[in-house]
C-alpha cells in the first residue's frame, strides 16, 4: 500500500531524510513517532507527493514517485488525505460548507455531497455544528472537522500531522476513536506525532523517526488491528 | 457539470471578497471608464476633422473667354488626378445664384455686369495626403490656358493636417498610457481577488481538484470581475453621454466602443487572474 525504499531527502544542502525503508499494508495503523524536526511532516509530504524524495521511491497503491505525471497527482489526492496540523479549513465557510467544499470541486453530484456530508459529520459528531463557521469551534471540534473534510473523497490513506496536538486527553481519545474507526473502515491510517505517552498507551505499529532515519518499527511486529479503545463509532461510507 | 461548479464556485469566490471586491469592480469600472472617455473624445476630434477636411476645396477661376466645353474638358482632366473625390463646373450664373443666396442682391445690382467668374471646384477625398493632393491639382490648374486664379486654401490645409496629426499622435500615446493603466490596475485587483481566495485553492490543490478546474473557477472570476467592470463604465458613459452627444460625432464610434469596453473589461480580468494564480500556485507548491 505504502512503501518506502532507501528514500533521503535534502533542502539546500541539509540533508532532511536518509535511507527511509518501511512499508504499511493496506487497512493498517501506524504511527510515525519522533521529536520536532525528525522529519516526519516530510515523509507525510513524500507519501501525499507534495514534495519528491532526492534518491529511493515512494509508492502509494499504484502511484510512483519515479513515473508519477503531474497531471496525475489529483487523482492521487482523492486517494491519499490529509489532516493537516494547522486544519487549513475554510473560515469563511460554515462547517457544513467546508465538508461539502471538498467533494463539489473534484465534481461529485450534488445529491451525493448532501448525503455524504452529512453523515460524515455525524461520524465525527459534529452534526449539531453544522451551521457554524470553524471559529466557533474548540480546537478539538476544528480537529474533527479537518478528519470529515480529509473523508469526504474516501480515500484509502489517512494521513494526519500531529492529530492530537493542544487537545485535552478527553478530546484526544475521541480524535483517536475516530481514526481507529476510519482503519476499522478498511482505510489505512499513518498518524504523525511527537507524542510518546499518547503512542504507548495504544497497540498500533510504532514508526520511531529520529534525525531523518527510521530508528525501528521499520518491520511489523504484530501490533496491528484496530484500536482497543476504539468505542462504538462507525464510520459511514 | 465541472463549468456549472467552476462557475458557482468563482461567483462564491467573488461574494466572499466582500470589500475588497467591490472595490476592485470600482477600481476595474474607473479605469475603463477612463479610457472610455479618452477614446470617446480622440475619436470624436478625428471625426471632427475628417468632417472639416470633407469639406475643403480647391476653386480653380476660369476667364471668362473660356468656352463652356473648354471648361468641361479641364474640369474631367483634374477630375483624373489622385486624391480628387468629385469636380463640379460653376458657370457665371450659378456663380451669381450662389452670391445673391448668401448675401443678397445689393451687390450685384450694383454693378452693370455680373462681375463673377465662372470656376471649377475640385473636392478632395478626405485623409493623408490631402495637402500634396491639392497642392498638386492647383499646379496643374494654374499653367492651363483659360485659367484666371487658383484658391487651394493651403495655408488652411496645412495647418488642419498639422492639427490632425497631432491629435492623432498624442491619442495614440495618451492612448497606449491608459490603455497600461488599466492593464496594471484591472491585473491588480485580479490579484487582489485571487489572494482573497489562496486558502480555498490550497485547500482544492490538497483534495484533488485538478489543476484545470482551479484555473477554470479562478479565471471565471476574474472574468466575471471585468465583465462587471466593463459594464459598470458603459452604464456610467451611457448615462453622460447625453451631455458628450453634442460633442462627438458619430454614432457607430459610440456602440463599437461600448462592447469593446466590456471585452477589454473580460479580457484584462482573466490576463490578470492568469498572472496572479501562477504567482500562487507557484508559492503553494
Amino acid at each position: 500500500m505504502i512503501t518506502l525504499r532507501q528514500v533521503g531527502v535534502e533542502q539546500q544542502g541539509r540533508r532532511i531524510l536518509a535511507n527511509v525503508d518501511f512499508e504499511i499494508e493496506r487497512g493498517e495503523f501506524a504511527f510515525l513517532l519522533g521529536p520536532t524536526g525528525a522529519g516526519k511532516s516530510t515523509v507525510l509530504q513524500l507519501i501525499l507527493f507534495e514534495r519528491r524524495p532526492t534518491s529511493g521511491v515512494v509508492m502509494v497503491g499504484d502511484f510512483n514517485s519515479e513515473t508519477i505525471r503531474d497531471r496525475d497527482i489529483p487523482a492521487l489526492r482523492r486517494s491519499v488525505s490529509m489532516v493537516f496540523q494547522n486544519h487549513r479549513l475554510l473560515q469563511d465557510r460554515t462547517v457544513y460548507e467546508n465538508v461539502a467544499f471538498a467533494m463539489e470541486v473534484t465534481g461529485t453530484p450534488r445529491s451525493v455531497v448532501r448525503r455524504r456530508t452529512h453523515a460524515l459529520l455525524a461520524d465525527v459528531e459534529l452534526m449539531h455544528r453544522r451551521s457554524v463557521r470553524p471559529g466557533a469551534l474548540s480546537g478539538g471540534e476544528q480537529q474533527q472537522l479537518a478528519i470529515a473534510r480529509a473523508l469526504a473523497n474516501d480515500p484509502f490513506v489517512l494521513l494526519a500531522d500531529e492529530p492530537t496536538a493542544n487537545l485535552d486527553p478527553e478530546t484526544t481519545d475521541l480524535v483517536m476513536r475516530i481514526l481507529a474507526n476510519v482503519q476499522a473502515r478498511g482505510t489505512t491510517v499513518l498518524a504523525a506525532t511527537h507524542n510518546e505517552a499518547l503512542v504507548s498507551r495504544r497497540r498500533q505499529r510504532v514508526l520511531r523517526l529520529e534525525d531523518g532515519r527510521i530508528a525501528c518499527g521499520a518491520s511489523r511486529e504484530g501490533k496491528n488491528g484496530p484500536d482497543a479503545d476504539s468505542g462504538n463509532l462507525r464510520l459511514s461510507g | 457539470m465541472a463549468l456549472l461548479m467552476a462557475f458557482r464556485e468563482a461567483m462564491r469566490g467573488l461574494r466572499r471578497t466582500g470589500m475588497a471586491g467591490v472595490v476592485s469592480g470600482v477600481t476595474t469600472a474607473v479605469s475603463l471608464m477612463v479610457l472610455g472617455i479618452f477614446v470617446l473624445l480622440v475619436g470624436g476630434g478625428l471625426a471632427i476633422f475628417e468632417s472639416l477636411q470633407g469639406r475643403i476645396e480647391v476653386d480653380v477661376y476660369l476667364d471668362d473667354g473660356l468656352r463652356r466645353t473648354q471648361a468641361l474638358h479641364l474640369a474631367r482632366e483634374l477630375e483624373a488626378m489622385p486624391g480628387v473625390a468629385s469636380v463640379r463646373y460653376v458657370d457665371k450664373v450659378a456663380a451669381a445664384e450662389e452670391f445673391r443666396s448668401m448675401f443678397g442682391d445689393g451687390l450685384l445690382n450694383a454693378v452693370s455686369r455680373n462681375p463673377l467668374p465662372a470656376s471649377v471646384r475640385v473636392v478632395l477625398r478626405a485623409g493623408e495626403g490631402m495637402v500634396n493632393n491639392a497642392r498638386a491639382v492647383a499646379e496643374a490648374a494654374a499653367g492651363r490656358k483659360g485659367v484666371e486664379s487658383v484658391d487651394a486654401g493651403e495655408a488652411w490645409l496645412t495647418s488642419l493636417d498639422r492639427a490632425r496629426e497631432a491629435v492623432t499622435w498624442i491619442g495614440v500615446s495618451l492612448g497606449v498610457v491608459l490603455c497600461l493603466a488599466c492593464t496594471f490596475a484591472v491585473g491588480n485587483t485580479a490579484k487582489l481577488l485571487v489572494l482573497a481566495q489562496r486558502d480555498a485553492i490550497e485547500v482544492m490543490r490538497m483534495v484533488g481538484a485538478t489543476a484545470g478546474f482551479i484555473r477554470l473557477t479562478v479565471l471565471m472570476g476574474g472574468a466575471v470581475l471585468g465583465c462587471a467592470g466593463g459594464v459598470m463604465a458603459v452604464l456610467a458613459l451611457w448615462g453622460g453621454s447625453q451631455w458628450w452627444a453634442a460633442w462627438i460625432p458619430g454614432e457607430t464610434r459610440v456602440a463599437l466602443v461600448y462592447p469593446g469596453l466590456i471585452g477589454l473589461g473580460v479580457l484584462l480580468g482573466i490576463l490578470g487572474s492568469w498572472v496572479s494564480l501562477n504567482r500562487v500556485l507557484r508559492a503553494l507548491a
